[in-house]
């Protein structure tokens, strides 16, 4: 069963109806049993970092989300703003603390001659061989105007190039995510969410 | 390296589809849903459905037959229509729409899009121009009598901090001979989000045109797909020929 | 629900491709009134035959012209008034329906009796019923393919054969309501199946690749090349843009030449005895256009009584209370004995395109109807 964590922030209907068509157990919830209970766990997100933190504080999720992916190793997968949440801080309305769970910032998009949000389909490249690696398709739907900068290198999964290389997912042991939207991008999303979901990595 | 945006746009008017002529003459072309499953097949980048008369109306866009549409797509999809409150966006959110498209009440009411803006981010908050000439200015069409520069707007929800515009040439809509690149041209380099043009396509030539000749990376088509023998996979054919950045699906 | 109609027939505003002008009378009445008072219908008839005698002229043998046929009426009688009346030397060209009816076939067997050849098209059955069952599903039409195939085989015929005027029957536009400009069209071609050909958004390439379809399985139904085209010369014109087109009159003619109708009622959806009697699941075609629109065949043919003046407004508002849009057991189960497919999947599909503004739908998404299985109306005809 995957918990889809509801915080008020995002698309949570879209990731499901992904999940549902690929025929993967999954749940709505900000429960906190229901979560504890769950094999794995999404945290999507569209919007802003600060109230997206302080809705995670306000309904408790923090410390339970913590338990659940950083102690008990549960197979955790990130969306969007629900990768940039795992920076150390965010930026977005002056600075604000993120979760802390990959040391990063999250810093807007400042890429010459470009338009800000970068808002469409872009190609990614993986860092890292293994899961993936008969993936045809690298093109996945991007809206964002923020980026993630983690401190270490080697947490970076897979980059995107809009003026300059950015990271497009970041990875550390079971925690997996991505800036931009498998839900919404057709197959080659719908294939990334298989191989992750059905795989016994993490 | 990001990919231009093949968007097909569909037009609702309460019951059906309809399609425009010069933003005049509602022509009734189909079924929402049935639509959503022909572009959906075939995997198109993006969708837009815009109820073109809620706002007339005075009533809300349908949320059932909305989420039906939404429930078709695996692609991101921008809803329009009626949009007055923080509530409206938020139904829509809920129900899967990836950007809402706001036409009116920018108009009537910069201070809401930015509220707007706050709350959700500026990513899901898409704001529709249609603009014409008037003499050597460009304008804002509206319902309102309002006497609005369309560069003054665009500078105004620039500030604001709003995602993306969807610009529509009205004298081009329906008409199908080209899009009107000297107008897109004019507003565009005053535009440093994201554009989605709309108005004129009738031959794939006119997309490749388009990406020529000016710095769009998003457009948006209607009649074209209605009314010829041309699908989006055609105009993608096209593109691909010019040497535009565009995305294949198998 | 308030849906406006049109002030002289019954036709709604929310008929795909219909107008109303400021009279409140719709494109289709229009059209009509035209036909009765605007249009010189004796200097029509000498161009159609100035038209005839110029492609007689250039083929001295062989065939004059392809009548594209159906076995219905409309068909049987193009292909009567180019053999019997014109004198001419047509060849008919069938695009094999669906799941034909036994009346249907013997129609079609007719027309060979009437002293004409025809090529019955007999297209490749796996193929035809995957984008039977996909097009059902994609855009609520199981017809699709038969309407490209019907459209297109004939041009292909007639570029192969080098036959290059083809007469088809009425303008649907002209007939049933169109864009002003349609109406007085005279020629039939790829432009016009695009616009007006109810392929409903999707394209022949469209089919490549469901169900493992390939491009060459396909060759029937892509539209000959515009080089084919201009090669041949080919020319479709609508009869019914030359003359007067009066289905029931012409009925009566072509029943003299063996033209049978169904003796036992009306088919479904409607209460007329003489159309579409050749396709055993039509009444699901006509039903997916009922709850897409929320008017179906019944209203189509009080329509045209009327504009015929055969009926008056109230008379034809009780035919399609009492006709229109009744649940289509009989190609129900047909579609179920052709497609496979188990009848609450069909009904679940009917349902996704069923309009939730028009018919009123239940929490789950199902919609609400009377004893008999019939949707029950959000709007009144009025």
């Amino acid at each position: 069963m995957i918990a889809i964590v509801d915080y008020g922030m995002g698309n949570l209907a879209s990731v499901q109806k992904a999940l549902n068509f690929l025929k993967l157990d999954n749940i709505i919830t900000n429960d906190e049993i229901v979560i504890r209970n769950a094999t794995s766990i999404i945290l999507p997100g569209v919007g802003s970092f600060r109230t997206a933190m302080e809705n995670l504080s306000r309904l408790n999720l923090i410390s339970v989300l913590e338990d659940e992916v950083l102690i008990k190793k549960k197979k955790f997968l990130g969306i969007c703003l629900g990768m940039q949440l795992l920076a150390s801080l965010g930026t977005e309305q002056g600075s604000s603390k993120g979760l802390g769970w990959i040391d990063g910032k999250v810093i807007r998009i400042h890429a010459e001659g470009k338009r800000v949000p970068h808002l469409g389909w872009n190609e990614i490249h993986f860092k890292r061989n293994g899961m993936f690696n008969n993936m045809i398709d690298k093109n996945f739907y991007f809206i964002h105007s923020y980026h993630f900068v983690p401190d270490n290198p080697d947490n970076i999964f897979s980059t995107f190039n809009y003026g300059c290389e950015m990271v497009a997912g970041v990875i550390k042991d079971n925690i997996l995510a991505f800036q931009f939207h498998p839900e919404k991008s057709q197959n080659a999303g719908l294939f990334l969410l298989k191989e992750y979901f059905n795989s016994e990595h993490a | 390296m990001l990919k231009v945006r093949v968007i097909p746009i569909l037009n609702f008017n309460g019951f059906g589809l309809v399609k425009t002529k010069q933003f005049y003459n509602p022509r009734m072309v189909g079924n929402p849903v049935q639509a959503a499953r022909v572009y959906n097949s075939r995997g198109v980048d993006e969708l837009a459905f815009v109820d073109i008369n809620a706002t007339k109306q005075n009533r809300k866009i349908n949320l059932k037959l909305v989420k039906d549409v939404i429930s078709e797509c695996f692609m991101p999809v921008s809803i329009g229509g009626g949009i007055q409150s923080i509530e409206d966006i938020n139904d829509l959110l809920r129900i899967g729409a990836d950007k809402v498209i706001i036409k009116s009440k920018a108009l009537t009411s910069p201070n809401f899009i930015k509220e707007s803006v706050e709350f959700f981010g500026s990513q899901c908050i898409s704001i529709a121009l249609d603009v014409i000439r008037e003499g050597r200015e460009f304008i804002i069409l509206n319902d309102f009598g309002l006497k609005l520069n369309a560069l003054e707007f665009i500078e105004n929800m620039q500030k604001i901090g709003i995602g993306e515009f969807v610009l529509n040439c009205v004298s081009s809509d329906g008409m199908m001979n080209g899009f009107d690149i000297g107008l897109i041209n004019a507003l565009e380099s005053s535009i440093d989000v994201p554009v989605i043009a709309v108005g004129g396509a009738g031959l794939p030539v006119h997309f490749a045109e388009l990406f020529k000749r000016t710095k769009i990376e998003a457009v948006g088509a209607a009649s074209i797909y209605h009314f010829t023998q041309y699908t989006p996979l055609d105009i993608k054919f096209e593109l691909i020929k010019n040497g535009v950045p565009i995305r294949m699906t198998s | 629900m308030l849906i406006r109609y049109c002030n002289v027939c019954l036709y709604p505003e929310t008929k795909p491709d219909l107008f109303f002008n400021e009279e409140g009378m719709c494109s289709a009445c229009v059209a009509a009134e035209q036909k009765d008072k605007g249009v010189d219908w004796t200097q029509r008839e000498k161009d159609f035959h100035t038209i005839i005698n110029y492609y007689k002229s250039k083929n001295p043998t062989g065939y004059d012209c392809i009548v594209p046929v159906s076995g219905g009426k409309d068909s049987t009688y193009q292909a009567y008034f180019m053999k019997k009346v014109c004198g001419l030397n047509p060849l008919c060209v069938c695009f094999e329906t669906t799941a034909v009816t036994e009346l249907g076939q013997k129609n079609l067997d007719n027309l060979s009796k009437m002293g004409i050849d025809v090529i019955h098209f007999k297209k490749n059955y796996d193929v035809y019923k995957k984008m039977v069952v996909e097009s059902f599903k994609r855009v609520g039409d199981e017809m699709w393919p038969n309407h490209i195939g019907i459209f297109t085989v004939p041009v292909l015929i007639a570029v192969k054969f080098g036959i290059p005027l083809i007469i088809w029957g009425e303008n649907p536009q002209q007939e049933y309501g169109g864009p002003i400009e349609s109406v007085q069209n005279k020629i039939l071609n790829r432009k016009w199946l695009e616009e007006f050909g109810g392929l409903l958004g999707n394209r022949i390439q469209d089919m490549i690749g469901v169900d493992g379809i390939t491009e060459k399985e396909l060759t029937p139904y892509f539209y000959p090349s515009d080089e084919e085209i201009e090669k041949v010369g080919v020319t479709g014109i609508f009869l019914g843009h030359y003359f007067f087109w009066d289905a029931r009159k012409q009925l009566e003619v072509i029943k003299a030449y063996g033209f049978s109708v169904k003796e036992d009622g009306p088919i479904e959806g409607t209460y007329t005895n003489y159309e579409n009697l050749d396709e055993k699941i039509v009444g699901l075609h006509d039903y997916l256009k009922y709850v897409k629109y929320g008017f179906g065949r019944a209203t189509d043919h009080a329509c045209i009584d009327i504009r015929n003046k055969r009926l008056s407004r109230e008379e034809g508002k009780k035919l399609v209370l009492q006709y229109d849009g009744k649940y289509p057991h009989f190609a129900i189960q047909s579609f179920i004995e052709y497609g496979g497919m188990t009848k609450k999947e069909i009904d679940d599909i009917i349902d996704s395109y069923t309009n939730p503004i028009l018919f009123s739908p239940n929490e789950d998404g199902t919609f609400q109807r009377d004893n008999d299985g019939n949707l029950i109306r959000n709007f009144e005809i009025n």
